[in-house]
């Protein structure tokens, strides 16, 4: 893996903005990977850095892994076409949100909400589990240094140009 | 994270429902040298208390990070609550063939259709995993439905009936009345392993517009064969053509139209596009003596619970039918009294093909194999000593029917005798007369024609 910070293409950050399943992963110091979903994405103008918004409460131990360790793997995915994007950065930091990014959030979250329902998921079933207590709201910021495609298939795990 | 070596409050017997492949689950994993990856996974699979098994598809990462550092967290969710939990897991093996990797591979060719996958998601291998550890993850729940139904009940009210039957004919009738009034299950069929344990005939059903009794399905065929050959319970729990069994190779054998030939095939009973399909292994002292089959035209009509359910009726079934048969030793062995019914209409003519049984009533088939054996010795004895009167012991013995000493089978084919001649051959019946024994009705005069060894049809 490259140490290099590079900037997103536009077409991986228009993906990645789009609205699908997004799954946050890091590791603590004994290379116990954990995981946990979050609910929104947001990629810096430059294209150079990413921040996910996820529930603080449901996800502890990949908190205190990335303090721990800074290391994140995010996984974005598209409900219906399965076409599946991992992004991976090794200066993972965990802050508050700025006002501004809680406000941009429900679009987001509305986005995730369409295209789960649109893949057949039960609407109630995707509100209960994209629900949030704002003041539980905790975002976390890397540079993606590789990119891998996801989508299943026999090139699934292969490395993108970022 | 001492907690991974503690033993889970969580039991994943509790929320198996989250491992049905509704929704996908996530798995992250460590590459050694400390780099984390997550990825989507198709199939969480429960295999015991302690253990899941996760669907291989491909080599890849993940892959590649558990056979270097075997620890892993996979995150589910209930499809219907939303409840979500991290399991803790520690890699152990992959198995590539036998029981849980056929289970496995059922179930995902019904998530790869269902999902637009088919031909993408191919089982290479079931990763076993051991369960460290289960979390409930907090999160906003919606409330648990309603049960329609208590399956524990009407499995316990299904075997004390199922008990309660005392020939192999009234066992299935139960059965099949008690899956439709206590399961709501409105298909099912259930099979028999033949003499040979290459087939399963088909000996009773209910939900279809025929029969299908004496119907056969080759052994590891389909759901049925492929539950049969490894002796456990195959479900799958939406649509797929890849276990559509045998109802191409239907088609195809009509349209030869073979030209001259008399069929001799009764076609399968079962839905044309099953969505939920379940079929479980009937043992006898660890024999497959058959397979209970049920389906449905709803997606995820059978779950774990269902698979369980029916396992401890099919468990009882097995029982009982190894019951009857012990019991076969105490049949009564008198029974040569002759009765001629009152005749009516013109004679039939009732051939015998000696090379495989099969047997015609002038030109429909009825039957072949070892009950096409067992009918033609009873017309033959009718016919040449007046004889009405049999019991199941001069069977058992008789050489020419060639029946194995271990088998189950006398009654099985005596049921599927009894059921074919209803259906087709409503002048021809055999009525049971006592405890190993049964009277040969006939209605009709018959003739009968001996086809010797290499006579074509």
């Amino acid at each position: 893996m490259t140490r290099n910070a590079a900037r997103l293409s536009q077409a991986h950050v228009a993906f990645i903005e789009s609205g699908g399943t997004i799954y946050v992963a890091s590791r603590d110091g004994a290379l116990r990977a954990t995981v946990a979903y979050g609910l929104g994405c947001r990629v810096s103008p430059q294209g150079d850095r990413v921040a996910i918004y996820l529930a603080a409460s449901c996800c502890g131990a990949l908190l205190a892994s990335i303090r721990e360790t800074g290391t994140i793997a995010v996984c974005f995915s598209e409900p219906r076409s399965h076409r599946t994007l991992q992004l991976k950065g090794n200066d993972a930091v965990a802050r508050e949100p700025a006002a501004e990014e809680r406000t941009k959030l429900p679009a987001c979250l509305a986005r995730l909400v369409q295209k789960l329902c649109d893949a057949g998921v039960p609407e109630d079933l995707v509100r209960a589990v994209t629900s949030y207590d704002p003041a539980d709201l905790v975002a976390v910021t890397f540079s993606p240094i590789a990119a891998f495609s996801q989508t299943p298939g026999p090139q699934a795990g292969s490395r993108l140009n970022i | 994270m001492t907690a991974l070596a503690r033993p889970s409050l969580i039991s994943i017997d509790a929320i198996r429902s989250c491992l049905e492949g509704v929704n996908p689950a996530a798995i992250a994993t460590c590459s050694a040298d400390g780099t984390p990856n997550v990825t989507l996974l198709s199939q969480v699979h429960y295999l015991d208390a302690d253990h899941v098994a996760l669907s291989y598809q491909f080599f890849n990462k993940t892959r590649e990070n558990i056979l270097a550092n075997p620890l892993a967290t996979v995150q589910v969710i209930d499809p219907v609550t939303g409840a979500v939990y991290r399991l803790s897991l520690r890699y152990l093996r992959t198995e590539t063939s036998g029981a849980l990797f056929e289970r496995m591979k059922a179930k995902l060719a019904g998530i790869a259709s269902h999902t637009g996958m088919q031909g993408v998601f191919r089982l290479l291998g079931a990763d076993v995993y051991r369960i460290l550890e289960i979390e409930a993850v907090p999160s906003r729940r919606l409330p648990e439905p309603v049960a329609r139904r208590s399956l524990l009940s009407a499995a316990r009210l299904s075997c004390e009936g199922l008990a309660a039957c005392t020939d192999l004919s009234q066992l299935l009738d139960r059965l099949l009345s008690d899956l439709e009034a206590r399961f709501g299950i409105d298909h099912a069929m259930v099979l028999m392993l033949d003499e040979d344990g290459q087939r399963l005939y088909t000996v009773a059903s209910h939900g279809y517009e025929a029969s299908g009794v004496g119907s056969e399905i080759p052994m590891g065929q389909g759901v049925i064969g492929v539950a049969a050959r490894e002796c456990t319970p195959i479900r799958i729990t939406h649509m797929t053509s890849d276990y559509a069994y045998n109802r191409a190779i239907r088609a195809g054998i009509d349209q030869l139209g073979l030209a001259g030939a008399l069929e001799t095939e009764i076609p399968l009973p079962g839905l044309p596009a099953p969505h939920s399909q379940l079929a479980v292994p009937i043992m006898a002292a660890k024999r497959l003596v058959g397979i209970l089959f049920v389906e449905s035209l709803d997606d995820l009509r059978f779950g774990y619970d269902d698979e369980d359910a029916l396992s401890v009726i099919a468990t009882q079934l097995g029982m009982m039918i190894q019951l009857f048969h012990a019991g076969a030793a105490g049949e009564e062995s008198a029974g040569s009294a002759t009765r001629r019914a009152l005749m009516q209409g013109a004679a039939v003519t009732i051939r015998h093909y000696a090379i495989d049984h099969s047997v015609f009533i002038d030109q429909d088939y009825l039957i072949k194999g070892v009950a096409g054996a067992i009918f033609w010795r009873l017309v033959r004895d009718y016919v040449e000593s007046d004889r009405t009167d049999f019991t199941n012991r001069e069977l058992r013995l008789d050489p020419s029917i060639r029946l194995p000493e271990i088998s189950e089978n006398l009654e099985a084919r005596l049921v599927l005798l009894q059921r074919r001649l209803v259906e087709r051959c409503p002048f021809l019946r055999i009525e049971k007369t006592g405890r190993g024994r049964f009277r040969l009705d006939v209605r009709r005069p018959i003739k009968l024609l001996e086809m010797a060894e290499g006579a074509g049809r």
